[in-house]
């Protein structure tokens, strides 16, 4: 699937759910699939900044693509990075820069999440797209 | 419990079922406070102290009342003695920068504690940096989170200039013993700041009584609008300090050469001031004194043993602080949850309360915690509200089990 591909799918997927605890109860889930951050890279350096909760987020380039190991210390913050991860990961950095990032307008993410939590997912995108300009140089 | 108080509070007509557990951060407000300040901009404005005409003359002596009040509230020896600020954060920064360019110098000490408010701890850092003198952190018991007055007495000694404290603090709630900090700084005669902000709206609040020779609070968290803040200030600082801020007001002659400045909380009050916030912030002790102080911290006292009896029964729930002389400030962690996700989970019952470190990062990192979950009472609270709290944390564990 492409990145547009997998936007629209988390789009309807978020949208199928008219209760706000069942999109939290996706989020939780989605997080659940993420069970293999290597312990070694839960560092102060990976962490992204502006999150209130922990969230790491680590590039890894293999045969030209960008991946990502991520992870957080908070339940639906966890969903929320895992989403993103799969989304823009196992592209070619330019190919992520030239994406969609307008995803906190496109998940209606405003009506799921307080100001505070918005403000974390626009901190996880900036972080993401910052990869993938760096990469995208080397 | 005060009944029928959420008629006075017109957010619950609007939304009935609000649980909201969030007064330490900023309290609701009352109709009477929103009526008068609606009151005082359609019909009674004007800027205030020089002008002549009626409305201007009318509203400066609404004003000085209100300071008058004020004084009257905390008990100072006159109303004299009140400087109107912003903020509390204001109060702090002012006596701040006045005590320390006046007074303090490399060697020299100040205490302040782990329990602070950044409020006051930043700008004693931002001091220390330009006048070189040390900061000396008081412990906290971590069991209690309280103030380690042994700690405090250990920590006192020739070199220490100023010691700043909170009156009560944000995270555990714990009450600052004063009486016993009083006999461990009389030796050296060092004059004492306490942070009020917590206090203020919960409990009857003596300056006097206290022997401090600064006290600040704000209006905010005291039923009263934001922007205002209040510094009580014993009378020997008035001549001591010099102006904080320049402008208009606080000025007695201004030429081209030198400017002679007025005496007192005049000296202090440069610009316009919060003219509006300071008659909706009488208003706010109206409400308080008719509702009765000490009634106030009655029914809080017992919220707050109810929700302790009924939030310890739960398995995985840790509560933060046990002092015991505390006010209605209940923190706490849940196990294996982060508190984001509990203040996300509560929100959809409609439980309003904070999340974080509540501008008081040191306390968390001496505690060990990220971040911790605060539900804090105001007057609108019941034990009903305990009841749906107790049971949505019940209800969000189930959920991310």
């Amino acid at each position: 699937m492409s990145i547009q591909d997998k936007i629209i799918y988390y789009k309807d997927s978020l949208e199928y759910f008219d209760d706000t605890m069942e999109k939290y109860k996706f989020l939780l889930e989605q997080g659940k699939k993420n069970n293999n951050f290597p312990e070694e890279y839960r560092k102060v350096d990976f962490l992204v900044p502006g999150c209130q909760a922990k969230v790491w987020l680590v590039p890894k380039l293999y045969k030209q693509k960008l991946n990502f190991y991520c992870d957080s210390d908070a339940f639906l913050t966890k969903g929320m990075i895992v989403i993103l991860v799969d989304i823009y990961g196992s592209n070619k950095p330019i190919d992520i820069l030239n994406a969609d990032f307008d995803l906190v307008k496109t998940f209606k993410l405003n009506s799921l999440l307080t100001p505070g939590r918005t403000n974390g997912v626009y901190a996880m995108l900036k972080k993401l797209k910052d990869y993938a300009e760096v990469f995208s140089k080397k | 419990m005060f009944e029928n108080i959420k008629k006075e509070f017109p957010v619950f007509e609007k939304d009935p079922e609000l649980v909201f557990l969030d007064t330490a951060a900023s309290s609701l407000k009352p109709k009477i406070v929103i009526d008068e300040i609606m009151k005082c901009y359609s019909y009674e404005y004007a800027n205030i102290h020089r002008g002549i005409y009626k409305l201007s003359s009318q509203l400066t002596t609404k004003y000085e009342e209100n300071r008058k009040k004020i004084g009257k509230f905390i008990n100072a020896e006159s109303s004299e003695n009140i400087i109107i600020t912003k903020s509390a954060t204001e109060s702090i920064n002012l006596v701040c920068s006045c005590f320390c360019q006046k007074y303090l110098k490399p060697g020299d000490e100040i205490i302040i504690s782990h329990l602070e408010h950044h409020a006051n701890i930043v700008p004693w850092q931002i001091a220390s940096e330009k006048y070189g003198f040390k900061i000396i952190f008081v412990d906290i018991n971590p069991s209690t989170g309280s103030l380690d007055l042994q700690d405090l007495k250990n920590k006192i000694n020739e070199n220490t200039k100023f010691i700043s404290l909170t009156h009560m603090s944000n995270v555990t709630g714990s009450i600052t013993d004063t009486e016993t900090l009083n006999n461990y700084r009389k030796k050296y005669n060092i004059p004492l700041l306490l942070d009020g902000c917590q206090m203020v709206a919960h409990s009857p609040v003596d300056v006097k009584n206290l022997n401090c020779d600064f006290y600040v609070f704000s209006g905010h968290k005291l039923y009263g609008p934001s922007g205002i803040g209040v510094l009580y200030m014993k009378d020997k600082w008035f001549e001591k300090f010099e102006p904080y801020q320049g402008g208009g007001s606080m000025i007695d002659q201004v030429t081209t050469d030198k400017t002679t400045f007025a005496k007192g909380f005049q000296k202090f009050e440069a610009g316009t001031p919060p003219i509006v916030q300071l008659i909706g912030l009488g208003k706010s002790i109206d409400f308080v004194s008719s509702l009765n102080l000490v009634q106030i911290q009655k029914c809080e006292k017992e919220l707050y043993n109810y929700a302790i009896e009924k939030l310890s029964k739960i398995n995985k729930l840790n509560i933060i602080g046990h002092s015991k002389n505390k006010g209605g400030i209940l923190s706490f962690t849940v196990q294996d949850i982060h508190p984001q996700d509990i203040a996300l989970i509560l929100d959809q019952k409609n439980i309003a309360l904070r999340t974080g470190q509540h501008c008081a990062e040191p306390l968390h990192r001496k505690l060990k915690i990220d971040s911790t979950a605060r539900a804090s009472f105001g007057v609108y609270n019941s034990k009903n509200d305990v009841d749906k709290l107790h049971d949505g944390i019940i209800n969000l564990i189930n959920f991310f089990n």
